[in-house]
């Protein structure tokens, strides 16, 4: 007999919400993760009285996260403070001016309108136009399975609306942008939304321009940290009786005759269970921890052929002042063409980009309580290839992140670099060490058209019976929202096909 | 039922299939032509995702 019904591979948003259903089913479930914290990118550490983000630094689109603590008979508000967040971001130009934008429509409007004034009017038809788009698509897209045409057309027939947004596959975000906003100061002000999906604006996808959008639903930041999130999960799931060892890496996961049957951690224990659930990457998990060797070849062409998604550098920053900011997010990014040929030039060669292209989390701004009396934190997202050419991370973090600091200090938060107290660094090799998440990869895989719903790796599995995925390279992909909806698919398939 | 010379059928699909010849030609040369029109910026586009469509089946069964 199995050791358990269900054993997840890390506590990630994916793993960690998808545990708390399983273990609602009324199933034994047993969650390993390799660090001692559970949220992975989603995850808060303190260092010297500050609280630092690991990476998320706020939620939106908060509707699968709503559904998955409902499914669990209770509300996510009643489990997490959240902290509106408005403005939703500042955008920072290089003479230190800013744009703020608020999160009403119309103070949004406002903001445009003044930077030119058609704009403003074409900011009401991109609201209404996504609005729809989001309206159609977030329950029959987001928290549907899609693992195969049947699922698709099940999702189409259940809402026709959707089709009408699927010209947005056939354009770049950044067409759409370039729809609606004439404007270049205002589409410099939008250039940084795609990187959400890991891609430049000419690259992304179209249906990314749902975001500059989305964000006006509503921000949030969780009073404690992002790691609230995924602590609610755990806290629910242990009261269900479900188990949570930390420190405790998989290396291998357990098939016979096509059939996953359990772990080995890395210590060489041996764990069985009837089901297996994967947080991990999902091209890590099939060629490394299942193996090629019991994947068909169709599998092993298709795992190859996915590019893990974009990797970042970030600066978890302490500081004794008050940094002269004005909203919890703040972006230094260029014009939208400078945005492409920083992907080109510096990204896929290996460069540190020479200018300061980031964003900038504030949270104490939303929570005090987040770092010592006076004092204030500051997570600083700046962009980061994973290989280097001819230089290496670990000797350089420091020297890039002082740089980044002074350059910020210069236009964007004057006298920082006089106020630092603490300062941290993490590569995108230290996230690899840190979350195992192969070339340091926010969003699991590349989260392209050809990457997406069927033709991502399915939640659940079409090679290995008894194995479900979870997590960012899983449909529907990256993000909080998205990655605690793939938790909440895959618990829902397994309801479905493991009585 | 009117009688069917022999070969006219054959001479029939010859045309037909030479049809679909000219069309499925036209409708490239105006693929060709369109896509020569658009941008780089565009082109660079369509490029990154024609580059992964021949994966697209392995990765459906993924
Ligand atoms: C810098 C950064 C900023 C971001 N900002 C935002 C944001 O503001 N808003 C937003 O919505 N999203 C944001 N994201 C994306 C979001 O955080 C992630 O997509 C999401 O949290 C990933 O969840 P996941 O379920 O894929 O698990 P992950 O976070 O990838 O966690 C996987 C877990 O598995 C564990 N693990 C890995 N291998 C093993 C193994 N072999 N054995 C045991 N355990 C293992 C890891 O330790 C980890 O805890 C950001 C991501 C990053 C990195």
């Amino acid at each position: 007999m199995a050791d358990y019904d269900v054993i997840v591979i890390g506590a990630g948003n994916g793993g960690i919400s998808c545990a708390a259903l399983l273990a609602k089913q009324g199933r034994k479930v047993l969650v390993l993760e390799q660090s001692d914290r559970v949220g992975g990118c989603c995850s808060t550490f303190v260092k010297d009285g500050y609280h630092f983000d690991v990476g998320a630094s706020i939620v939106e689109v908060i509707y699968p996260i709503e559904l998955a603590f409902k499914m669990l008979g209770t509300e996510f508000q009643k489990e997490v403070e959240l902290i509106p967040c408005d403005p939703i971001y500042s955008y920072i130009f290089r003479d230190g001016s800013r744009v703020n934008y608020p999160l009403s429509l119309e103070g949004t409007a406002e903001v445009i309108g003044k930077l030119n004034e058609a704009d403003g009017k074409q900011w009401y038809k991109l609201a209404d136009y996504f609005a729809e788009m989001m309206k159609q698509t977030i329950e029959a897209f987001f928290t549907s399975p899609a693992n195969n045409m049947v699922d698709m057309l099940k999702m189409v027939a259940k809402n026709p609306g959707i089709l009408k947004f699927l010209p947005l596959f056939a354009t770049s975000y950044q067409d759409v942008i370039k729809k609606y906003f004439k404007d270049e100061v205002v589409q410099q002000t939008m250039s940084f939304q795609s990187f959400y999906c890991g891609l430049p604006p000419e690259l992304a996808p179209g249906f990314i321009a749902l975001i500059p959008y989305s964000e006006h639903e509503g921000i949030y930041y969780p009073r404690g940290g992002m790691i609230q999130i995924p602590e609610a999960f755990r806290r629910i799931g242990e009261s269900l009786g479900m188990e949570l060892r930390f420190n405790a890496k998989v290396d291998k996961v357990l098939v016979r005759n096509r059939r996953a049957e359990g772990v080995r951690l890395a210590d060489g224990t041996e764990i069985t269970s009837k089901l297996v659930v994967s947080n991990v990457n999902a091209k890590k998990l099939y060629l490394e921890y299942i193996g090629e060797e019991h994947l068909p070849w169709i599998n092993r062409v298709g795992m190859k052929s996915y590019e893990v998604s974009m990797s970042c550098m970030m600066m978890y920053v302490g500081c004794d002042y008050r940094p002269p900011l004005e909203a919890h997010h703040s972006l230094t990014i260029g014009p939208l063409q400078m945005m492409n040929d920083f992907w080109y030039n510096e990204y896929k060669n290996g460069q540190i980009p020479e200018d300061v292209y980031g964003l900038i989390c504030w949270p104490t701004e939303s929570d005090p309580a987040l770092a010592p009396e006076g004092h204030h934190v500051l997570n600083i997202m700046g962009m980061g290839p994973y290989r280097l050419q001819g230089q290496s991370w670990d000797e350089e973090k420091m020297r890039v992140a002082e740089k980044f600091i002074n350059e910020l200090s210069k236009f964007a938060i004057p006298d920082l670099k006089d106020h630092v107290t603490v300062l941290e660094v993490s590569t995108p090799v230290d996230f690899e060490r840190r979350l195992l998440s192969p070339g340091g990869a926010i969003y699991g895989l590349q989260m392209d058209i050809p990457a997406q719903a069927v033709f991502r790796p399915a939640s659940r599995s079409k090679c290995i019976k008894g194995l479900y995925l979870t997590g960012a390279s899983t449909h529907p992909g990256g993000g909080v929202p998205s990655t605690i909806a793939s938790g909440l698919i895959a618990s829902t398939l397994i309801e479905k096909y493991e009585k | 039922m009117a009688a069917v010379k022999k070969g006219e059928g054959k001479g029939k699909g010859r045309i037909g299939s030479k049809l679909k010849m000219v069309v499925l030609l036209a409708l490239m040369a105006a693929i060709a032509a369109r896509y020569a029109t658009l941008d780089a910026s565009k082109k660079r586009f369509i490029k990154h995702i024609l580059k992964q469509v021949p994966y697209m089946p392995a990765r459906y069964f993924a």
